[in-house]
């Protein structure tokens, strides 16, 4: 098995992929998955969304990834709806 | 124990069910930094079954002492492309255990008890046998 790792800013990767993908800030998904709104997005992308949104919040201490490092990377910038 | 030898187990304990690990997820993970937690994420197929039948998976894994604990997780069969329920715990829902997918109506949330992997992949086969179409009989087919 490999001994794979992940840390905030590898988790901040995918929720800008899935900022991308849905046009909608992770701040705002989550507020909105909190309040039990229905959404048109899978169950397991929304519970998979808001654990990893949550997690870079723990790890970061409320302040987020740094993004522009993960932003370089990603090579596309986010729409907020 | 720690955390590898806990993925170890699981790894494991998915084979015992009948599900494969696709060769290009990476399902086991520890956090950098505190390899006390670590994280299930991705999708396990189905053993004599096409890849578009699959289980997402997400499991929280915190190790505390000797007790290991899933303070989170998720548990969802697809079937070419469509979600058809699954298992889930998160604090921020209530009843923050449940389950997706009574049979009756879409997007239906029923309060439901914690259920182990073993279970969820057990109530996952019943559909993967009752609805999705084998390897075997689609290369029958073709």
């Amino acid at each position: 098995m490999n001994r794979r790792h992940y840390s905030a800013e590898s988790l901040s990767h995918a929720l800008i992929e899935l900022e991308h993908e849905y046009q909608m800030t992770s701040a705002r998904f989550y507020e909105r998955y909190r309040a039990g709104e229905r959404l048109d997005i899978p169950h397991f992308t929304q519970h998979a969304w808001a654990s990893l949104y949550e997690d870079v919040q723990r790890m970061t201490g409320g302040r987020g990834a740094e993004r522009g490092s993960v932003m370089a990377r990603v090579g596309h910038a986010i729409t907020v709806a | 124990m720690d955390i590898w030898q806990y993925f170890l187990q699981r790894q494991r304990e998915i084979e015992a069910c009948s599900l494969t690990i696709p060769e290009h997820v990476d399902l086991f993970a520890a956090e950098a930094g505190d390899e006390r937690r670590g994280k299930l994420f991705g999708c396990v197929e189905f053993a004599c079954y096409p890849p578009s039948v699959y289980m997402q998976v997400h499991e929280e894994i915190v190790i505390e002492g000797t007790g290991i604990s899933r303070p989170r997780y998720a548990c969802f069969l697809v079937i070419d492309g469509r979600e058809i329920g699954g298992f889930e715990r998160h604090l921020t829902h209530d009843p923050a255990v449940h389950k997706h997918c009574s049979g009756h109506k879409n997007h239906e949330a029923s309060p439901w008890h914690v259920v182990s992997f073993k279970q969820a992949a057990e109530t996952a086969w019943e559909y993967v046998s009752a609805f999705a179409t084998p390897l075997v009989a689609k290369q029958a087919r073709s």
